[in-house]
């Protein structure tokens, strides 16, 4: 009994802090999908341009880490909305393997860009004092750090119930995933709020990237090497289903590092053979009608 | 695939194709070995536009089976099964029982769905074999594989020549075969799947079994390219394996055009030697001219390379 | 008269001019070729040794044995066995070198010696250690060092330090393997208990369970191999985050280089690292390579192992060619001219061991202390002389 209580509080506290990781940074991808029916194999891009932006402003304008957060955030929604209409857009009307295509491709353009600009190496992130240390609980010590990334998943998922359940702009976007023509049909413009939206899942995934920077390193090639695991989660949860998705990312975070501490050889394999299992038995409740 | 009307039009302009990559042997004799390997993945690359294409299967894990073949026709030799025609063979043989295992499970699903699955299978195997270092090797790869001469009298050499038209006369007899089938009555039911999977059963068509047959072909011609990239550089590596060779075969026909047979004929040399070239003039610029390269494709040459082909040949006509 | 004597010199002058021609068909130049990562995910070690080979031509000037030295490099762009034996063929078959250089994985060379066994093209492995890799072919010759020497020096200063609990984490593949067996021999030959061992997936990404098993663990030192970059610092933030890089001597092997420190923060402070070489050696040798270093690339740069692996390498190679003045290039004797020779490196003396072609160097043993406020590697330990171990698997 003694042996379970440590390791419980260890996976409980590092699993929920890595899903919630993982759902920050899905959540657009998500959206995208469910919205747009876009395939955007792009999306981690957002996510380590955000950590990019963050961990490098403060040394070039000698501006505290928390200001970086706020013109990164800044910038990648603006960055993020011009190229939704300039290039993600124009993805809604081809097929599903044209979209995978032309997305890879803007992912090897990016990821070289990215290597030009910083280097093939992965970055240096240091989290400013407040965010390290530990403290005691439970007969343990916990990083200050996790407990920050579960404070922040919690308070971007209350912004996003608000949002979605209590505004006219939330209600809006509903209604435009819902019923497009019909949404068109009473003058909504469809197309702004598909920006705007697609902006908002690039910001969290920003964000995802910056606050998940100690457990996912930032890296040029970080968008091809975690897309396996953006696209697990996005696969099992539904079409613009963010419920489902937090609890998907949940399970993967979890599953994960219970896997990887019991059996450390087989750490590869829990998520992947997780998602054969779980795909297999419900294939109908994943992305129905998914054409 | 349509059955075009002008389908005599596009039999004449690929055979183009067969007479340039004869040609291209004796233009570019320093690059044999090269275009070897480019040949072995045009192969791999048919059998997948095959899967995708024609019967619809969007796999991302289709290095399953390239993968399998290479190191079946490696363990093979070095057990001492030293024949190259009958491994090659032997190994399209395995994989496309195995196939037909993992088939009958994964093709009930399509989409998204199946995409996840088979690229998770791929990711499980990868690690497996990554794991199984008694049998693959490990990340070392399998070594001392060596082959007896091709029909008893043509040698392996260095320099590539026997490896460029052995890999082309397969091509060849797999590109055959793919012809066939896919303008067959079994290709037309094919069609039918792709387009309309609920409608086909309704008609009583057995579809399942249909795309597992189907599947199972494709399979082996991966696993007959696996073979023969074994043969041709008497190694296997977990590269053959790995999901970044599924996600390269999928550029390589989208690109060349996922309509046409021809699209892996066209996509894969095209990816491949851009890829290649532009590796020689600074490696560093290799991925931006990829992602360029992809991006303008699906953009502005709708149908990818052969599409584009198409429209130039028949003065303008879309599909 | 007059025009006589005018042809007749000018006709001396088209013989006197004819003779810088003679003398320079002896002088062919000779071809080096070198397979390394200018691309992917070893680019940053990959521009190390292409600095380590551009210091050499530097400070040694690119003609030896009368000859002129032209250096081919191919990327290998990652790790791909594959790519690595059509590299190696299209050099040799195609390009004519004499000589093969580079090879930073164990999977650059290993496909290759196929093709360099039946062209007897000497090559010299800069950094690739895997213990197998020479009797794969008898052209090779290693100057990096075998990845057993630094296993065994670690298990070594352990038991030297009074540690007799230890757990080995490894990243699981071959590299990873070969130093949990190396460490394990030499640590349980001296009187030590391995606790448990792990491998790590290569793909893994958060580290904390199982820096977390490490740390429930009864042991008093741990034993690591992870490839540098990503991995290593990952592992370590969640090593130091656990609290066992306090409570625990933790040895590595290159996963904290000099040049890397500024990925980490201080919680690396004690960490220690087995490996022959170290910034902080005081020998001339490393006092002209890294003078000449910061000259070329700037102060920031520092020297690291892979340069000075690539710096020796060419070394070795110049002793080849040298060997082979005035006569057509001969491999096999070319090589044999190798063997047996001590070398003046940055970190040190380097003989290659005349039965095995391996080096015979010293091993440092490295701890990571904040000097004047910046982190860096400090000496306190070196095994004199290692050579190669074997060990039965």
């Amino acid at each position: 009994m003694d042996q379970i209580t440590p390791a419980a509080s260890f996976i409980l506290l590092y699993g929920v802090s890595y899903g919630i990781v993982l759902f920050v940074i899905s959540i657009g991808l998500v959206l995208t999908l469910g919205l747009m029916r876009v395939v955007n194999l792009a999306h981690g891009v957002f996510a380590v341009l955000g950590g990019y932006l963050a961990f490098n402003l403060p040394s070039l304008l000698g501006i505290g880490f928390l200001a970086s957060v706020f013109i990164t955030l800044v910038l990648v929604l603006l960055v993020s909305f011009v190229l939704e209409r300039v290039f993600f857009r124009r993805l809604f009307g081809m097929t599903e393997l044209e979209q995978v295509l032309a997305t890879i491709g803007f992912c090897f353009a990016f990821i070289a860009l990215l290597t030009f600009a910083f280097g093939p190496n992965v970055l240096a992130t240091k989290y400013p004092e407040w965010m390290s240390g530990n403290f005691s609980l439970l007969g343990r010590q916990f990083p200050f750090y996790r407990v920050f990334v579960m404070a922040c998943g919690l308070v971007i998922l209350l912004a996003l119930w608000l949002l979605f359940d209590h505004t006219n702009f939330g209600a809006t976007l509903r209604a435009c995933v819902d019923n497009q023509s019909m949404a068109k049909a009473t003058g909504i413009n469809v197309n702004w709020y598909f920006s705007v939206a697609f902006a908002i899942g690039a910001g969290l995934a920003a964000i995802g990237g910056i606050v998940g920077a100690g457990m996912l390193p930032l890296e040029p090639l970080y968008p091809f090497k975690h897309l396996p695991l953006f696209l697990t989660i996005v696969a099992l949860s539904g079409f613009g289903n963010i419920k489902a998705s937090l609890v998907v990312s949940l399970v993967v975070g979890l599953v994960d590092t219970a896997g990887r501490y019991f059996v450390p050889e087989l750490g590869a394999f829990t998520v992947f053979t997780l998602l054969v299992i779980l795909v297999l038995w419900r294939p109908q409740g994943l992305l129905a009608g998914w054409k | 695939m349509k059955l075009e009307k002008d389908g005599s039009l596009r039999e004449r302009v690929g055979m183009i194709w067969w007479v340039a990559a004869l040609a291209a042997y004796f233009i570019f004799p320093d690059y044999r070995g090269f275009g070897a390997s480019v040949l072995v993945m045009t192969l791999f690359a048919l059998s997948f536009g095959l899967a995708l294409g024609f019967a619809g299967i969007i796999s991302l894990g289709h290095a399953l089976y390239f993968g399998v073949g290479a190191y079946v026709a490696g363990r093979m030799a070095l057990a001492g099964w030293q024949e190259p025609i009958s491994g090659v063979l032997i190994a399209g043989f395995v994989t496309g029982v195995l196939a037909i295992v993992i088939g009958f499970v994964i093709l009930r699903l399509n989409g998204l769905p199946l995409l996840m699955v088979t690229m998770a299978l791929s990711v499980i195997v990868f690690e497996a074999a990554n794991k199984a270092t008694g049998i693959t090797g490990g990340d070392d790869g399998l070594v001392g594989i060596s082959f007896k001469p091709v029909l008893g009298i043509f040698n392996w050499t260095l320099d590539g020549n026997l490896q460029y038209l052995y890999t082309l006369a397969w091509l060849a007899l797999v590109f055959f075969i793919a012809r066939r089938v896919v303008s067959s009555p079994y290709g037309l039911s094919m069609a039918g799947i792709r387009e309309n999977p609920l409608r086909m059963k309704l008609l009583g068509a057995p579809v399942l079994r249909r795309l597992v047959v189907m599947y199972s072909l494709c399979a082996a011609f991966a696993g007959i390219a696996g073979a023969l990239l074994t043969q041709n550089t008497a190694f296997v590596g977990l590269q053959v394996l790995s999901l970044e060779t599924s996600v390269d075969v999928l550029v390589m026909v989208v690109l060349g055009g996922t309509f046409s047979i021809y699209g892996a004929l066209l996509g894969a040399p095209v990816y491949l030697i851009v890829k290649y070239v532009t590796q020689q003039w600074n490696p560093f610029y290799w991925m931006l001219v990829i992602g360029v390269l992809l991006m303008g494709v699906t953009f502005f040459f709708k149908g990818g390379i052969a599409g584009w082909l198409t429209r130039i040949f028949q003065g303008g006509r879309t599909e | 008269m007059k025009r006589r004597l005018l042809k007749t010199l000018l006709v001396s002058a088209a013989i006197a001019s004819l003779a810088p021609f003679t003398a320079l068909a002896q002088q062919e130049p000779i071809r080096i070729g070198i397979i390394n990562h200018d691309t992917g995910p070893f680019a940053t070690p990959g521009r190390e040794i292409r600095a380590g080979i551009d210091i050499f031509r530097e400070l040694n000037g690119d003609t030896v044995g009368g000859r002129k030295v032209e250096i081919i490099y191919r990327d290998m762009g990652g790790s791909n066995p594959a790519t690595a034996r059509r590299l190696a063929e299209e050099l040799i078959v195609r390009d004519k070198v004499s000589i093969l250089g580079g090879f930073y994985l164990t999977s650059d060379a290993s496909p290759a010696a196929a093709v360099i066994n039946q062209t007897n093209t000497p090559t010299v492995l800069f950094v690739a250690a895997s213990p197998t890799l020479l009797t794969q072919s008898p052209m090779f010759v290693r100057v990096g060092q075998n990845i057993g020497q630094s296993a065994v020096a670690a298990a070594q200063f352990a038991l030297k330090s009074g540690k007799r609990k230890a757990y080995v984490a490894v990243s699981d593949y071959a590299p990873g393997h070969d130093v949990q067996r190396f460490f394990r021999s030499a640590f349980e030959a001296g009187g030590g208990k391995i606790v448990d061992e792990l491998r790590a997936p290569l793909n893994t990404v958060d580290y904390a369970p199982l820096a977390e098993r490490i740390k429930n663990a009864d042991i008093d030192m741990l034993d690591i191999f992870v490839p540098p970059g990503a991995a290593a610092v990952s592992f370590s933030k969640s090593l130091a985050a656990q609290g066992v890089m306090k409570q625990n001597l933790v040895i590595g092997m290159g996963e904290a280089e000099d040049s890397d420190l500024n990925l980490f923060d201080d919680s690396i402070i004690g960490f220690h690292q087995a490996l022959y070489y170290a910034e902080a050696l005081e020998n001339p040798e490393n006092k002209a390579f890294t003078a000449a270093l910061k000259k070329k690339f700037g102060a920031d740069r520092s020297p690291t192992f892979p340069a000075v692996s690539a710096y020796d390498g060419m070394g070795l190679i110049y002793k080849m060619i040298e060997s082979q003045k005035g006569k057509a290039f001969d491999g096999k004797a070319a090589q044999q001219a190798a063997l047996g020779v001590t070398i003046r490196s940055p970190r040190g003396a380097l003989t290659i061991d005349t039965a095995t072609r391996e080096p015979v160097q010293d091993i440092y043993i490295r701890r990571i202390d904040k000097v004047n406020g910046k982190l860096r590697n400090v000496i306190v330990d070196s095994l004199k002389a290692v050579k190669a171990p074997v060990i039965a698997n």
